[in-house]
Parts: C-alpha cells; structure tokens; sequence
C-alpha cells in the first residue's frame, strides 16, 4: 500500500535528483500514531502537493521536515534523508538545519516588527552585510515574492499592518530570504481570498525554479494547478504517490479517486 | 425606560411570541442595571472620597508650609517643621532599586518556564513563584530585618563599600557604615516581592503568543534568546509593561516590609547603605505619635502625594501602552 515510487520520466524540462527522502517513517503523538510507514522522494526544483482530508498526517509529514514540531511526547521513527543526511538523528542546534529548510504556515505569522525588519531580521541571522547589500537583498525577497511594489512606500511600517494576503506573501519572502533549499508551505493560502490565493500559486510555480517546494492543501484546484507530484494521504497513509496529471485523471487506488472527486473527506 | 413600562413591552410581546418565557429568576433588567450601574458608582464616589478627603486634611499643613513642602528636607515633630522630601525621595529609590532587581529576575523566570524548562517542571515552579506573592508583606519584613539585613551587613556590604566605593562617580552610592538596614535592603526585599506580580502576568501572555508564531520564529533558524527578545517580548510588550507596571505600583505603596528594614530615618543619603523612609513607611511609624494637628496633617499630605505618584505611574503605563500598542498594531 505504501508506495514509495519515484517518478522518473516526468516530462518536464530539466534534469533533477531526489532532495528529500522519506523511509519507513512513524510519527507518534503520544500514543496515537498519526504517520505510518509513509515512504516518499520530494524532488529538487519540483513542487510536491500533499492532499488528503483533515487529520490524515499530511501537516505532521510535512513538520517533520525541517522538525518544527518538537513537543513533550512526540517522536519520529524512521529516516528522514537531506541530501542523504538524515535528519531525525541530529541533536543539539537545529538553526542549520531550518536555514536550509524553510517554512510557510497556514496562517500568516509577521514578526512583530517593520515589514523591512521582518526580512532582514532573519538574513542577519546568517550573514553579515552593508547596510546597502542588505537593502538589496530585502528589495529582492520582496519582488520575489510579488510584495515589493505594495509595500515598498511603507518598510518602515509594522508588518502587522499589512493585509492577510499581503503577510503571506511577506511570510513566504521572509522565508526565501535566507535562501533555503527546501521550502516548506503548509495550507499557504487557507486564510486567503481567491486573488491572494492565485498570487500564492503564480508565485509557488515561480519557486519551483530554484527549490524543491512541498504544499498541503486542501484545495484541490491549487494542487492540480502548481503540483509536479502529488501524493494523496489518508488515516496516516500514504496511499498514492505519483505525477499530479495521473493522480488527478487517473488514479490507481479508488480512495484516491473519491476523494478527489469530492466523495468523501 | 422604566421598570413598569418595560414589562408592559414586554407583556405586550408576549402576547405575540408563542412560548411565554417561564419567570426563571428574581433578576429584573431593571433591578439587574440598578446594582451594576450601583457598583460602578460606588467605586468612582469611594475614590473621589478619598481624594477629597486627603485634600481636606492636608490643608492645614499645605497653607502653613506652601509649596515648601515638597522642597524642604526637614521632619522636626518638636518644632512643628515639616518637609516631604525625604519620604519622596526614598519611596522613589527604593522602587527603583526593586525593578532594577525584579524586573530582570522575572523576565528570566518568565523565560525559563516559557521556553526552556523541562515540561513536567513547568507546573511545579509557576507554582512556587506565585507562591511568593501569597507570603504576608509583615513576613518578608521580619525576614529582612532577621536574615537579609544582618547578611548585607557581614558580607556584602562591606564587600561593596570595598571594591565599588572607591569609583569616581558611582561610588559615593557604596560609601558609609555597613548598617544592614537602608534604603538598598529595602529595596532587594521590595525586589522579591514585586517578581511573582511581574512573574505571573508575564507567564500568562507569554504563554499566550501564537505557538505558529514561535514556530515560524524558530522557523527562520532564530535561536531561543533571538526569539524571545525580538518576536515574543514585542507580541507580548503590552501585557508585560501591564504587569511591571503592577509591580511598580506595590513597590511604591508597599508599607510593611519596608518600615522593617528602611531604618526610619527623615533623612536623604546618597549612600544606598544609609537609613532612609519611605511615604508609606512614615504614615504607620508615625500616625499614633501625630498628636497635633499640623503634624497629622503633614502626614495626610504624604499620602496625597503617595496617591498622585501612583496615579501618576499609571496614567504614564496607560500612555506607554498607548504607545506601544500603536507601534506593534495588535
């Protein structure tokens, strides 16, 4: 059931290897296990979409990356491969680590500081610059993420003040910011109206060149849309996993074509 | 809108409303808006009173010294020669000296159990430190003249007087006998005493940040001291500043523990070791020695002007988070 295929004549341009290996992962909550023997390759300069009802384990799959979610009670067995290296066994400082694998959330989450500080804060973490290469490097996160000719009257203003959309998009610059090899988005735009949504996902595929991106959504236009992959989760399960065009026209498992076809979940 | 109009209204709707709602309870709106709107009216006419009233009383002493009184370093009961300097300034640096203590100290217990303790000792310690604020004032007095005061005098002060009083500028702070009771143990035992106020309300909206927040903080690659200095403690910087500010009004007002340990002395220092007064403390050491009037009233007037400091530091903490709150835009 649980497969672990790597798709490799994916028809797009451009050669890629595997960044992300997932093998014989659990993930527990106490006592209940909310990932079970999911196995799963997340390719570099693709994005994987990971879709499945509520509580399938697909946002556990997905804190597990860069291992955000690091409370009393929780843990992971399994192996979780970077570029080979497996991250479940790291210990001590994990700040590397989120710098190479950076995350969106489901609501957007600005620092409570100016919208220029909101970028520059976490860039100042890993480098040092002049005061004129850490402009430029803001303006660029910015104009990456589609942001810099809203805001670029207003930096000095409180990141709060922005609109939903708006701090998201934020949130996303601020997470290319300190260029990341995996970007992480978890329901990036389930707080969002139909416009801000479609500015995530012009943005996501603008992405796709430079990272290997993974989104949980539960919109199944979304994931049609920006998805090279995407993999159907279901109780914890990876059910299926392959091309987005195969998944979404003609799945191989029939909980994958319910759940698509909006028969249940 | 009257009682009897208001259940005609509401016999009237009744008519139409099919289910007529059962009498359930003796409350009437009327009879419910009158005890609240009475509440309310009885807290503003109490604090109105006691303003008045403290006016009233300080009168005497006010038109007999003038504005002399605020200026003037004299406290002579025998010559009837009265002066608030003294008590000011020590009701001032003792406060000051607590949150130089229990500010620090608080936001590093309010730290720890937010983000670094073990899980199963959180309980446990916001426990123990609310614990603090349950300890009678008289208590922390009798602690401080017994233990802390003896203490500073044998080891710590001497200490002090040896190393920081030779300085150029900051050194007269640490000049003067070793006595043990004075203005600095007053205020150290003021400093533990405000922490679990400060402590507990900063715990709380801490503990109240977005965890998406923190997570995106760490998120970033932020270490813990970057997350809390530059994303929890300004999402937090409202409810924080509210608590020092609690903390700050029962170090100024704060009457027992104090007169323990000041020495009681009408007398300004520069030396933090020497013996001193506070508002609060010169009020109880003194009221039942105030046999006539200008003396009493002088006394009165120190509490007028205890109440304006306090009133004063709230007032500045309402404009501060005022402020505060226009910068962050929460």
């Amino acid at each position: 059931m649980n497969t672990s295929t790597l798709p490799v004549a994916n028809g797009q341009s451009g050669a890629t290897s595997v960044k992300i290996q997932v093998r014989n992962l659990d993930y527990f909550y106490g006592r209940h296990q909310a990932l079970k023997h999911v196995n799963i390759d997340f390719l570099d300069r693709r994005v994987t979409t990971l879709i499945g009802p509520s509580g399938c384990g697909k946002s556990t799959l997905l804190r597990v990356l860069n291992r955000i979610s690091e409370y009393p009670g929780q843990r992971a067995e399994g192996e979780v491969l970077l570029d080979g290296q497996n991250i479940l066994s790291l210990s001590g400082d994990l700040t590397r680590l989120r710098a190479r694998v950076g995350m969106v959330f489901q609501k957007p989450t600005p620092f409570p500081m100016s919208i220029f500080e909101n970028i520059a804060f976490p860039i100042r973490l890993y480098r040092r610059l002049s005061r004129a290469d850490l402009d430029a490097e803001v303006e660029s996160a910015l104009r990456r993420a589609a942001l810099w000719d809203e805001v670029k009257d207003k930096l000095r203003q409180s990141g709060l003040s922005l609109s939903g959309g708006q701090q998201q998009r934020l949130c996303i610059a601020r997470a290319i910011a300190i260029k990341p090899e995996v970007l992480l988005l978890d329901e990036p735009a389930s707080a969002l109206d139909p416009i801000s949504t479609a500015l995530i996902d012009d943005l996501v595929w603008e992405l796709r060149q430079d990272y290997c991106v993974v989104i949980v959504t539960h919109n199944m236009q979304q994931a049609a849309r920006v998805g090279d992959f995407t993999g159907f989760m279901y109780l914890g399960e990876l059910v299926e996993f392959g091309e987005t065009e195969t998944i979404f026209s003609n799945p191989s498992e029939k909980r994958t074509q319910d759940y698509i076809t909006g028969r249940f979940g | 809108m009257n009682v009897e109009t208001q259940s005609q209204v509401l016999a009237a709707s009744a008519a139409f409303a099919a289910p007529a709602r059962p009498p359930r309870s003796l409350m009437t709106e009327g009879g419910f808006r009158f005890i609240t709107w009475g509440a309310a009216t009885l807290l503003l006419a109490s604090l109105a009173g006691i303003f008045l009233l403290l006016i009233g009383q300080s009168y005497p002493a006010l038109a007999k010294f003038g504005l002399g009184f605020f200026a003037a370093d004299v406290w002579n009961p025998v010559t009837g020669k009265f002066g608030a300097v003294a008590p000011i300034f020590g009701t001032l640096v003792t406060a000051a000296i607590a949150m130089l203590v229990g500010v620090p100290l608080a936001f590093g217990a309010v730290f720890f159990i937010a983000e670094l303790c073990p899980f199963s000792l959180r309980g446990p310690l916001t426990v123990a430190i609310e614990l603090l604020a349950a300890v009678p004032s008289i208590i922390y007095g009798m602690w401080g003249l017994f233990v802390l005061a003896p203490f500073l005098a044998k080891h710590v002060q001497p200490a002090l007087i040896d190393s920081l009083g030779s300085l150029p500028w900051l050194g007269v702070l640490f000049q003067g006998p070793p006595f043990g009771i004075g203005m600095l143990t007053a205020g150290l035992i003021l400093g533990v005493m405000i922490l679990p106020y400060i402590a507990a309300v900063g715990r709380q909206v801490i503990a109240g940040v977005p965890p998406m927040l923190r997570e995106a903080a760490y998120g970033v690659g932020a270490t813990r001291w970057e997350v809390f200095r530059r994303v929890l403690m300004p999402y937090a910087s409202r409810g924080l500043l509210g608590g020092v500010m609690l903390g700050l009004g029962r170090a100024l007002g704060e009457t027992m523990a104090v007169t323990f340990v000041i020495g009681n002395a009408h007398h300004i220092s520069a030396s933090l070791f020497a013996p001193g007064t506070t508002i609060s403390a010169s009020i109880a050491n003194e009221f039942t020695e105030a046999v006539d009037d200008i003396y009493q009233s002088s006394l009165l007037t120190l509490g007028l002007i205890l109440f304006l400091i306090t009133f004063a530091v709230l007032a500045a903490a309402r404009f501060m988070l005022a402020q505060a709150a226009r910068q962050v835009q929460l």
